[in-house]
């Protein structure tokens, strides 16, 4: 098994007074295992060597994403937001974002600054006052 | 084999494997990002975290080819890593719930420090290149 598992659980409910608070998480995990065993595992094969050998490999994350409030026939969703992460994908699209901006700046700006281009000469120009080829 | 007999060494350590991935399923579960209700002053605070997990394990035994050897060998292996963060506080009372979140300070400055640091580095270099 090594497929992107994505699950949306629900855990038990806290009660106070008449009003019942349901926390709900969603949980990210990825798992691989491999396990060879001995070919033969039974009385015939006492004595003969034995091998086994596995690896695995486990990751999950489990975040939480809201509480479902319910009092009587109301029933209220709250969503749980991760400031931190907020913060921090803000801060990453600025920095992705501030070298094209500022490069795009520093170009116009140059543009800008800099004295319109001499139009283009020709290869050969005869100056007739001096009688000087130019090549 | 029948049930009496006892594993094999090759039966343990198959068994322990399968063991430490059910525990760590476990370990990342709703009961660990929503943390046990604290009452406070006719309140229930609930603390809500992040967590994560990454390990890996690998490992294998064998014994000898010969059956008049008794050598038996096996080696393992295995590394990981656990995170948990805490994001907010839940706070039940009787007028309602009420989601308070945390704000890492100390992270935010050091993403801040990073940014402001990565900002002066381009602005100085777009500068050159306006100026040069």
């Amino acid at each position: 098994m090594s497929k992107l598992k994505r699950e949306i659980v629900r855990g038990a409910p806290i009660r106070m007074g008449a009003r019942e608070v349901v926390p709900e998480a969603e949980i990210w995990s990825w798992q691989k295992m491999n396990v060879t065993l001995p070919r033969r595992f039974d009385a015939e094969a006492a004595g003969q060597p034995e091998r086994a050998s596995g690896f695995g490999a486990r990751w999950a994350w489990a975040r939480p994403t809201a509480l479902i409030e319910r009092e009587g026939d109301r029933t209220r969703r709250l969503r749980i937001v991760d400031r931190n992460r907020q913060l921090e994908t803000l801060f990453v699209i600025a920095a992705v974002l501030l070298p094209i901006v500022l490069n795009a700046a520093a170009r116009l700006a140059r543009q800008s600054r800099s004295p319109a281009a001499p139009p283009s000469t020709p290869l050969k120009q005869l100056d007739s006052e001096k009688g000087i080829c130019h090549v | 084999m029948s049930e009496s007999e006892p594993l094999s060494m090759v039966g343990q350590s198959v068994n322990q494997f399968f063991a430490i991935f059910r525990q760590a399923q476990e370990n990342v579960s709703i009961e660990v990002v929503y943390g046990q209700p604290i009452s406070h002053d006719d309140k229930l605070i609930v603390p809500i975290a992040s967590v994560s997990h990454l390990f890996g394990m690998g490992g294998g035994i064998g014994s000898a080819a010969k059956p008049e050897k008794t050598d038996e060998g096996g080696g393992g292996g295995g590394g990981g890593a656990v995170n948990a963060r805490p994001i907010a506080l839940a706070e039940i009372g009787a007028d309602g719930v009420k989601i308070i979140p945390i704000v890492d300070e100390n992270r935010a400055l050091a993403a801040g420090i990073a940014f402001a640091a990565w900002a002066v580095f381009w602005t100085a270099r777009a500068l050159i290149k306006i100026f040069k």
